[in-house]
């Protein structure tokens, strides 16, 4: 027997700790945590990202900048949708409901890939929202 | 095909195949019957066709997960199946009782049925998704015992693994909590409490056992990551299962009569009830991107990743939705019910069966993987029905907020009847997407017929 035993977790998730740890928060802020989860990923931007490798600079920039985006547009569409369509208006919530309960999960599907890929130590842009990823010169 | 007793699987999916297209073929006649209320009236009335539907439903699942356990327990287990002869046997009084109850159902009076069946000895029929006569509830526990006895003895003669274990728990406890069936209390709301013993402990419950089984064993085959990894996303999938299923039983227990309790349990644990099916989705997604090889049977790994998907949306996400009590209050029993119904049976249940009988049928048959053209064509056939599904719950869920608002929020409230006449749009499109689904459902079957080219079998 060998005194190294083998790190499990690091083989079952090769990938930077900090890029997974962002991409579980966007994930968080979307289930179980809305705006604590989006605060932890600011800050974690704001305190992390000059210091950070490429890889989890990518996945850092996606989360935050995707979580705004599609905060705003979750929120904000929904807003609208029952700010013009009327609170009374069954229409309203017809449109409203589906509306949100489709892009939310749209957006969660997106995080499980992303999570995925930071696990597996690989880049990854959210499709339409999230920022175009770096090119290499 | 690595022990030639897996081969009694086959009759099992095709037949699970066949009583799928019955029915959908009677959804899309209740589909009709929404908007033409006399359609195929007085032969086939609404009541009837339902019934038809949601027992074809039961029993093509049930066939299909007795088929996926054929195949799947030997090859665990690594030896050949306690007794073929047994599950062919199973197999014909099984669908020979289905075949018999449904044409009971289409042919005889309900009421006539219920007495030529012995329903004054034993009264257990009359009940949604458990109206089968007497006769066929026992021999449906027959069969399921005859069934645990064989899986379970193949079982403990060779190597038992995680997935086997989980999977012979599920089954047992589909077994198990079947007998509730026979429980029929005078009382209406014990009569619904411990109904949902039955329907709940089912697909929210140990059906679950037997979904993550199929798919881990699935995943393991097409992606060649280690089976220690697997099972240990097992292991987290079915505690998470039962943690938050079992008690979330209590979301059916709103406004039917039971202590006022059952609202904050119901709520609280039914709402981590996503939370195993989001399990599901990152464990499929994890282990197809850390593949180890390029299996060519792809339209199977399309089915599992599908499965993790649509099961999260129409079990986790539409399940949520009215899961909460205050939501409840309004929503229950609307057609966002019948949303949520029709996309988490397809995505957590159909799906994972099509994709074991996608992945085990070609091997069956001799060869690794289909000819690409038939693969392709399955594969359409899985985006025209999991697209034609998405719009289906889409349709009914935009008709149940609808519903809920005419009937139940608006200053004047409708009756139910008044209600339904506002949502016939809907429903018109709900029905043109259940065509759809019908059209994918064909291209399914006749995926099965196309030849050409296939990869060779590596044993």
């Amino acid at each position: 027997m060998t005194d190294r035993q083998p790190n499990l977790l690091k083989e079952s998730a090769p990938g930077p700790r900090l890029a997974i740890l962002v991409q579980s928060l966007f994930l968080a802020n979307l289930m179980i945590i809305p705006v604590l989860g989006f605060l932890a990923i600011t800050w974690l931007w704001f305190t992390k990202r000059d210091g950070a490798t490429e890889l989890e600079r990518n996945h850092l920039d996606q989360a935050f900048i995707t979580s705004i985006k599609g905060g705003a547009i979750l929120v904000g569409m929904s807003i609208a949708i029952f700010v013009l369509g009327g609170f009374d208006n069954p229409w309203s919530w017809v449109i409203g409901v589906l509306y949100f309960t489709c892009f939310h999960a749209t957006l969660i599907l997106f995080g499980v890939i992303a999570v995925n890929r930071a696990i597996l130590a690989q880049p990854y842009r959210y499709p339409v929202l999230g920022p175009p990823l770096e090119r290499k010169p | 095909m690595k022990y030639q007793s897996q081969a009694v699987a086959m009759p099992y999916f095709i037949a699970a195949i066949g009583l799928f297209v019955g029915q959908i073929i009677f959804g899309l006649i209740i589909g009709l019957q929404y908007v033409i209320g006399d359609f195929l009236f007085p032969e086939i009335p609404f009541n009837v066709a339902r019934m038809v539907h949601t027992n074809l439903l039961i029993v093509w699942l049930l066939m299909g997960f007795m088929g996926a356990a054929y195949y799947l327990v030997p090859e665990e287990a690594e030896t050949e199946l306690h007794s073929p002869k047994l599950a062919i046997a199973l197999f014909w009084i099984f669908l020979t009782a289905g075949a018999l109850t449904i044409l009971g159902y289409l042919f005889i009076d309900y009421n006539t049925l219920a007495s030529m069946t012995g329903n004054d000895i034993l009264a257990t029929m009359g009940r949604e998704f458990l109206e089968q006569p007497l006769i066929t509830k026992i021999g449906i526990v027959i069969v399921a015992l005859a069934f645990l006895y064989n899986i379970s003895m193949t079982t403990l003669k060779g190597r038992k693994t995680v997935i086997n274990i989980v999977l012979l728990l599920g089954l047992w406890g589909l077994a198990i909590f079947f007998l509730f069936a026979f429980y029929n209390p005078a009382n209406l709301v014990l009569d619904k409490f411990y109904w949902w013993w039955v329907v709940h402990l089912w697909v929210e419950g140990v059906w679950e056992l037997i979904m993550a089984a199929l798919l881990a064993f699935v995943l393991i085959k097409v992606t060649g990551v280690d089976r220690e990894v697997i099972e240990k996303w097992l292991y987290v999938i079915i505690t998470l299962a039962l943690v938050t299923g079992i008690i979330g039983t209590g979301h059916h227990y709103f406004w039917i009569g039971t202590p006022a309790y059952w609202q904050w349990w119901g709520s609280i644990f039914s709402a981590l009830e996503p939370i195993p099916f989001f399990a599901m989705t990152v464990f499929a997604f994890n282990m197809v991107n850390r593949r180890k090889r390029e299996h060519p049977n792809k339209v199977a790994v399309l089915w599992a990743l599908g499965t993790g998907v649509m099961a999260f949306l129409g079990a986790g996400v539409w399940g949520f939705l009215h899961t909460l009590a205050p939501v409840n209050y309004f929503t229950h029993g609307s057609q966002i019910t019948a949303a949520h119904g029709h996309m988490a049976f397809y995505g957590a249940y159909v799906m994972v069966v099509l994709c074991i009988i996608s992945y085990a049928m070609p091997i069956m048959r001799g060869r690794a993987a289909n000819d690409q053209r038939a693969q392709v064509l399955e594969m359409w056939s899985f985006w025209i029905m999991t697209i034609a599904m998405v719009f289906i719950t889409l349709f009914l869920t935009a008709a149940g907020i609808l519903q809920v608002w005419l009937q139940r929020v608006a200053d004047t409230p409708m009756s139910f009847m008044m209600a339904q006449d506002q949502l016939t749009l809907f429903y018109w499109m709900r029905f043109w997407a259940g065509v759809a689904f019908f059209i994918g459902l064909i291209t399914y079957v006749w995926s099965f017929f196309v030849k050409g080219e296939s990869k060779p079998l590596i044993t």
